[in-house]
């Protein structure tokens, strides 16, 4: 009998119905009994349901898209705190590859792929255009590997430290940089990364257009949108996505230094790649205090240091040559 | 799979279906806000499941996923077993479509959805002539007063209906018995 199923659904499908019989309708739908011989139509219905072409996509499916990977976002998010184990012994396997590569590199395949290494000094930035036309500004101590020429199906190049990347557009090779804990993969924008290798921290901040973070596991891919930044932190093992103030991130690239509740420990970190002087302290006089400091460009570093230790109150410090002693008062 | 491919497979998987079970959901459901939940949700679960990706393999996962979600939905709502003034007991019902069959008992909540969804799709009018003649027992006369009609117009209108109901389940009806 069942036409009678058929038809009941057929009827209910096509047109408007009162509530009371849609909760008679309902009922039935879900009750035990009959209950294949439902499935069967409903399959049916379904079976003859178009699927859509791939070259027609509504703005609302593309709405749709944009709102599922938020929440597969937003899934992972909980999901990746137990996977952080996993996350540092891929990152010790990346840097073991990479380190490896460089050595193929060098000695068996120098046509294959010849990597080029740019270094930025302490006290300096590079500014860099790749081969295909992107554009690189590197921070102090950073240091950048690509090949001469991309070859392959993606553009792929491997950092060290902080730089912001302005890629050019190229939707058949996407644009990957790898890092020690992730990798980047964008088609044309603006990101800046940071990942220097003594930090606590590590961040992935997007500028324009969109990029997809991928934490060296496979299932845990986050896709950032504009002045998202994802940080994660090395000791806690925690990350985060946040939405920082976006000339504080680029600050870097104008000379300023921004710091946003930092400690003195973290401070000094920047202040050792920032100007040409080594840092003598011991750990223990640093307070875990954080502080919110900003600087213009060109501040000379007696200028910092008179600042910081004003403001902390419990430090004192000397400059011996290119020598920075910091001691409590 | 690397990363990249990962997403463009499944991105082509979610513009392919994606519309599909949004409107499964939504015909079942009657809401559009619900069924983009709905559906959005099952993407939300497909995306950690690869291996499930394939041609017939997610057609079948998906026709499952969207049936259980919707399902799982309606129960929620509570749905009220009242019984409503559109109950007829199954003789008259028989006898109103002069269709009799020995099934019509195991049925019988079948018909009685048949008939109240049936009625709904008729115009205003018929339909209240109708449910006053069969729910509430009145004559004809008084039907005719009651809507401010002619005694004539009442019985045509039970005619056109009863038509009606006969059609819908003698087609229903029709390819089984034969």
């Amino acid at each position: 009998m069942e036409n009678y199923f058929n038809k009941i659904i057929e009827l209910f499908v096509k047109s408007d119905v009162s509530a009371s019989s849609q909760n008679e309708f309902y009922r039935w739908l879900t009750g035990d009994k009959f209950s294949r011989e439902k499935d069967r139509v409903l399959r049916d219905l379904w079976d003859n349901m178009a699927e859509n072409k791939p070259a027609e996509v509504s703005s609302e499916t593309q709405q749709s898209l944009h709102d599922v990977h938020k929440k597969i976002r937003q899934r992972h998010r909980k999901v990746n705190t137990k996977l952080l184990r996993f996350w540092q012994i891929s990152a010790a396997c990346l840097l073991i590859a990479l380190l490896s590569a460089l050595y193929l590199t060098d000695k068996t395949t120098p046509a294959a792929a010849d990597l080029i290494e740019l270094y930025a000094p302490t006290a300096e930035m590079r500014h860099l255009t790749l081969p295909d036309g992107s554009e690189v500004q590197m921070n102090s101590t950073a240091t950048l590997l690509y090949p001469a020429q991309f070859t392959g199906k993606s553009r792929s190049v491997y950092l060290i430290g902080e730089a912001n990347f302005k890629v050019a557009r190229d939707a058949e090779k996407p644009f990957i940089v790898k890092s020690s804990d992730f990798q980047v993969t964008a088609l044309g924008t603006e990101f800046n990364i940071k990942a220097y290798p003594g930090d606590s921290t590590l961040s992935a901040t997007l500028l324009s257009g969109s990029v997809e973070v991928k934490f060296n596991h496979l299932s845990s891919a986050l896709i950032l949108e504009p002045n998202e930044q994802l940080t994660y932190n090395r000791f806690t093992k925690t990350e985060s996505l946040d939405r920082p103030d976006i000339s504080d991130v680029t600050a870097w690239q104008r000379g300023e230094l921004v710091f946003k509740s930092t400690t003195l420990e973290e401070i000094i970190a920047v202040l050792e790649r920032k100007y040409p002087f080594s840092f003598v302290y011991a750990l223990s006089t640093l307070k875990e205090d954080k502080y919110t400091f900003r600087f213009k460009e060109n501040t000379s570093l007696p200028e910092v240091m008179d600042i910081i230790v004003s403001v902390s109150g419990s430090i004192q410090y000397r400059i011996e040559d290119d020598t920075c002693y910091i001691t409590s008062l | 799979m690397n990363t990249e491919s990962y997403v463009r497979e499944f991105e082509e998987i979610f513009i392919q279906y994606f519309p599909k079970v949004r409107t499964f959901a939504a015909i079942l459901l009657k809401s559009e806000q619900e069924a983009e939940d709905v559906a959005q949700d099952i993407f939300v679960k497909l995306w950690e499941q690869p291996d499930l990706w394939e041609g017939d393999l997610v057609r079948n996962y998906l026709y499952t996923m969207v049936k259980n979600h919707v399902f799982n939905r309606i129960k929620r709502k509570k749905i009220e077993s009242r019984y409503i003034q559109s109950q007829i007991n199954l003789q008259s019902l028989e006898e109103m479509t002069e269709f009799k069959d020995p099934l019509n008992e195991i049925y019988h909540e079948e018909l009685q959805l048949l008939l109240k969804l049936s009625l709904e799709q008729m115009p205003e009018k018929r339909r209240q002539v109708f449910e006053m003649s069969r729910f509430q027992h009145l004559s004809n006369h008084e039907i005719a007063e009651r809507m401010n009609l002619s005694v004539r117009t009442v019985e045509q209108h039970l005619y056109l209906v009863l038509k009606d109901l006969k059609k819908l389940l003698t087609i229903a009806i029709f390819l089984i018995k034969f």
